[in-house]
């Protein structure tokens, strides 16, 4: 596959046999995966290459799901052209309507119901549309503030910004819990937290793990995680990367 | 985009005067065309707010509400629309939306 794309065949027809395959082959990977998603993160996503993946801050779009409030309903009679709102943005999308159901699968679909939707995403004439869609209707809503907490979660991942495998079990806590419970920090002070820290992430990070990031993800502000740096630094635990915002672990 | 809407707890009133904000909170008490709402932070404890609304929309007390309105001058919230939660919703996940939306605020508002 990769010798393909390096032919540089694209344009020729010949190319556009093994762009085909390629792009198959990524789908059948991505496709699997239902991502929690903002609206603007829908309506912000743009495709990298030509008909590929919409990608949106790093985080590929395929499979979506999100949850809004129904703002408009519009009956065509073959389908409700439905129009949703998540207080991050607005998208428009039709729900088929099967003559054959029963005539009350579509009743919750009205004006100013919370509903969770999913759905692939497409765009025509530079908007976005969710094909395939499926809708549900919320009872408990806790699954609004659940779904977007998981959006934040999935965004940051792709940031980066969290670990996604072994660290999930924390991460995920640290966006439920308030502040670094104490089972978190483990009773350790802060220069132990960030050295901690910096050795976790070194391996990853060869130009230094930043200040910001170490703040940002232990809840302390960067003039502290500074002042703690050179301190280690000082005890040579630490030392700084390609930068002075970024230190590695010995 | 102009129809977002931060979401914001009583402490963050202050930064977002003249806005349209949504906030997820609970009756505490309700005295004529006034409520007083309890919103979960993560920056102070038991912090009430006051919210001023319309006969057309329709409150109860001890139910959880999800208010899109508009911060006025005086730090009182004007309800716009309202949508009932019930009664069981998790503070802490309140708390923590409000944070962690205004920490990755670039995939919920500009």
């Amino acid at each position: 596959m990769a010798s393909d794309y390096n032919g540089g065949d694209y344009n020729t027809s010949g190319g556009f046999d093994s762009t085909g395959g390629g792009s198959q082959g990524t789908r059948t990977q991505t496709k699997n995966s239902l991502t929690p998603v903002t609206i603007k993160q829908i309506n912000d996503s743009k495709p990298i290459i030509q008909d590929g993946e919409f990608v949106v801050h790093n985080l590929e779009l395929n499979l979506v799901s999100f949850v809004g409030v129904i703002r408009k309903v519009t009956d065509n009679t073959s389908n409700l052209q439905v129009q949703i709102e998540d207080g991050t943005g607005s998208i428009e999308l039709r729900k088929w309507v099967d003559d054959n159901a029963q005539e009350d699968a579509n009743t919750f679909i009205r004006d100013g119901k919370y509903v969770y939707v999913t759905g692939s995403v497409k765009e025509f004439g530079g908007k976005k549309n969710i094909q395939h869609t499926t809708f549900r209707e919320i009872t408990d809503y806790n699954e609004v503030l659940y779904h977007h907490l998981s959006a934040i979660d999935s965004h940051l991942k792709a940031q980066g910004t969290i670990k996604s495998d072994s660290g999930a079990q924390g991460s995920t806590n640290g966006l439920f819990v308030s502040g670094p419970s104490a089972s978190e920090t483990g009773g350790l002070s802060t220069a132990d937290r960030i050295h901690e820290y910096i050795s976790e992430n070194t391996p990853s990070m060869p130009e230094g793990v930043p200040v910001q990031l170490i703040a940002q993800n232990l809840n302390l502000l960067v003039d502290d995680v500074i002042l703690h740096c050179g301190k280690l630094t000082e005890d040579a635990k630490i030392y700084a990367g390609y930068d002075e915002n970024g230190f590695l672990a010995v | 985009m102009a129809d977002s809407t931060p979401r914001i707890d009583g402490s963050l009133l202050e930064q977002y005067k003249n806005r349209t904000v949504r906030v997820i909170g609970k009756v505490e008490q309700i005295d004529g065309s006034n409520l007083k709402l309890y919103t979960p932070s993560d920056n102070s404890n038991n912090l009430s707010i006051t919210v001023s609304t319309t006969p057309d929309l329709e409150f109860q007390q001890g139910i959880w509400y999800e208010i899109i309105g508009r911060v006025l001058d005086n730090l009182t919230l004007r309800a716009i629309d309202i949508q009932n939660f019930g009664e069981n919703i998790n503070e802490k996940a309140v708390a923590g939306l409000v944070k962690y939306s205004n920490k990755s605020s670039e995939i919920f508002y500009e």
